[in-house]
């Protein structure tokens, strides 16, 4: 069925089915806790994501958005329905997908340098290029660390490093990996305010250097709206979709000029009563909402 | 004034409480602050300690307690034309020996336990039954199966050093955590390669530790083995000596193995230090 009908270019302004990235057909994951019982950690979600766009998943915690990225990454099987990526069905790790974890400390390998960890990048990649020499590959991991802006740091350990120095080593090592979809869990949750809106520049350059399809999970909703095409929206509980929000915010985007966009700060407004609203469902009967 | 920031060896005593060095620098020089937070102090206790000893001995001379200056020259005296470094070489030998063949299997054995469910399954009732037994409850029996040869001793030095170095691999293999398991998958890793470039080096800092408990069991046993099968060793020079009232002698050897344990403990917290050097760096923030 996968016959190719289409000639366009890789992510043309409107895309056929085939071209999505990322296809979503009723992924459900549902949990057997301690006693046996089932918890849905997410209820059947359907979601395209064409290639070379920028999807932001929002949502409380508990509403299945890091569950959903596992199962596109292949770290989890989906109980129920269908992930394609680069029309694959996913079974396991995709190769064409790299992941960049909410927890760097423990994703780096400590053992090794900051260069070593990238050269894990390069080794271990998708798209593997050529390295003849130690030379070579060293001017090819120094390469990716300027890209996420680190110099002179190659030799020193992640545990030296800030915490936003860390996560750049990360990505720049998932780069080195030359994937066509990049997932992002949560990525900036654990770093200082100005060093995130830097680190979200970043993403925002890398992905449009690289053409990367990317998925990105955040519980800022602020983040979401300033780094994304568009903006889905998930219900507490793992109740699936609430809304999926197109942003048809201009790029390049801007610390400070984005922000004060009006499309930026009303759609900020819809988004948050969507969030918060589902809040008020979930609230005792007396209206009050629960701490 | 830059305040000089003393980098404490990993395995070392630490302080409870560490000084407040602004407080430190600002009553006493900074040098005599060193001297204070080092272990030269330490030794120091050690000299004087012997300096007691001689001092008390020149007082009064107690034969069974003897005199360090005594020991000294019968330690030099049984080094040079006695038998202590060949008994000494002999136990070297066969410890050597079963911690050659301890090493890779224990470490093999429990790392494979941590990471292959199956083979925990097949082996932990063994391992829980065998580790508790003590070695020194052993030797009557391996005497009499393998007599007092080699075979018995490296046997024993075997069961002693195995089960510090697979438990302490086995909780190496275990403690990769499950982002780094994911990272693994996520690059795509084989099961050897996830084996080989992420759970082993994960294991590294365990297996040095238990490297470390290995050798000093391996110590004790080295002199218990000379004392039971009585044929050679310095276990067995110890006992000589005991029981032929030289004391001299005796403790001539108890230093000897002292010192040689003090040496080994040393090169692998050298050997620590050099392989884990990531370990230590400080975080930031």
């Amino acid at each position: 069925m996968t016959l190719i009908t289409s000639d366009r270019p890789h992510g043309s302004v409107e895309p056929a089915p085939d071209s999505a990235a990322l296809s979503i057909q009723a992924a459900a994951k549902t949990y057997r806790a301690l006693d046996g019982s089932p918890v849905e950690a997410l209820r059947p979600v359907d979601l395209d994501v064409p290639a070379d766009s920028f999807v932001a998943l929002v949502g409380r915690s508990g509403c299945g958005k890091s569950t959903l990225l596992k199962l596109v990454a292949g770290l989890e099987p989906a109980t129920s329905g269908q992930i394609r990526v680069g029309g694959e069905p996913v079974l396991g790790p995709p190769d064409r997908v790299r992941y960049v974890f909410q927890n760097y400390a423990e994703s780096l390998l400590p053992w090794k340098t900051v260069g070593e960890n990238v050269a894990f990048g390069l080794k271990h990649a998708y798209r593997a290029q050529p390295v003849r020499s130690r030379a070579e590959r060293d001017a090819l991991v120094e390469q990716y660390l300027a890209e996420v802006g680190l110099y002179g740091v190659a030799d020193r350990y992640p545990s030296e490093l800030s915490g936003g120095m860390q996560q750049r080593v990360a990505i720049a090592r998932a780069l080195a990996a030359q994937p066509e979809v990049l997932l992002l869990d949560e990525p900036f949750s654990a770093v200082d305010a100005l060093s995130r809106a830097t680190l979200q520049d970043l993403v925002l350059r890398i992905w449009q250097e690289h053409r990367l399809t990317v998925l990105f999970v955040t519980h800022d909703i602020d983040e979401a709206l300033y780094l994304a095409d568009r903006v889905v929206v998930l219900r507490a509980g793992g109740a699936g979709i609430e809304r999926d929000v197109e942003v048809p915010l201009p790029r390049p985007r801007d610390q400070v000029a984005t922000r004060e966009h009006p499309d930026y700060l009303r759609q900020r407004r819809d988004i948050l009563e969507l969030v918060l609203g589902s809040d008020a469902i979930a609230a005792s009967p007396d209206g009050k909402e629960r701490a | 004034m830059t305040v000089t920031v003393i980098t404490r060896p990993a395995a070392s005593v630490a302080p409870a409480t560490a000084p407040n060095p602004v407080l430190a620098a600002a009553t006493r020089g900074p040098r005599l602050r060193r001297l204070g937070r080092s272990r030269l102090i330490g030794w120091g206790v050690v000299v004087a300690l012997v300096l007691v000893w001689e001092i008390s001995s020149w007082i009064q001379y107690v034969p069974t307690i003897s005199s360090p200056s005594k020991i000294a020259s019968v330690w030099w005296a049984e080094v040079t034309e006695g038998t202590l470094l060949l008994q000494l070489a002999e136990t070297l030998r066969t410890m050597a020996i079963g911690l050659g063949i301890a090493a890779p299997l224990g470490i093999a054995i429990g790392f494979l336990m941590g990471r292959v469910r199956v083979i925990w399954a097949l082996l932990e009732p063994l391992v829980e039954i065998l580790r508790l037994t003590p070695a020194t409850a052993v030797i009557p029996v391996f005497i009499l199966f393998f007599g007092i040869g080699d075979a018995m001793k490296i046997g024993v030095f075997l069961l002693a050093a195995i089960f510090p170095l697979l438990l302490t691999s086995y909780a190496g293999a275990r403690s990769v955590s499950t982002t780094l398991r994911q990272t693994a998958q996520t690059y795509r890793l084989g099961w050897w390669q996830t084996q080989w470039e992420v759970a082993l080096p994960a294991a590294v800092p365990f297996i040095l530790v238990g490297a470390r408990q290995a050798l000093g069991m391996s110590l004790v046993m080295s002199v218990v083995i000379g004392m039971l099968a009585g044929n050679s060793g310095i276990g067995f020079y110890i006992l000589m000596a005991q029981q032929a009232l030289n004391i001299p002698a005796l403790f001539a050897a108890v230093f000897t193995v002292a010192i040689v344990g003090y040496v080994f403990n040393a090169i692998f917290l050298a050997l620590e230090r050099r392989t884990t050097r990531w370990r230590r760096t400080d975080t930031s923030n």
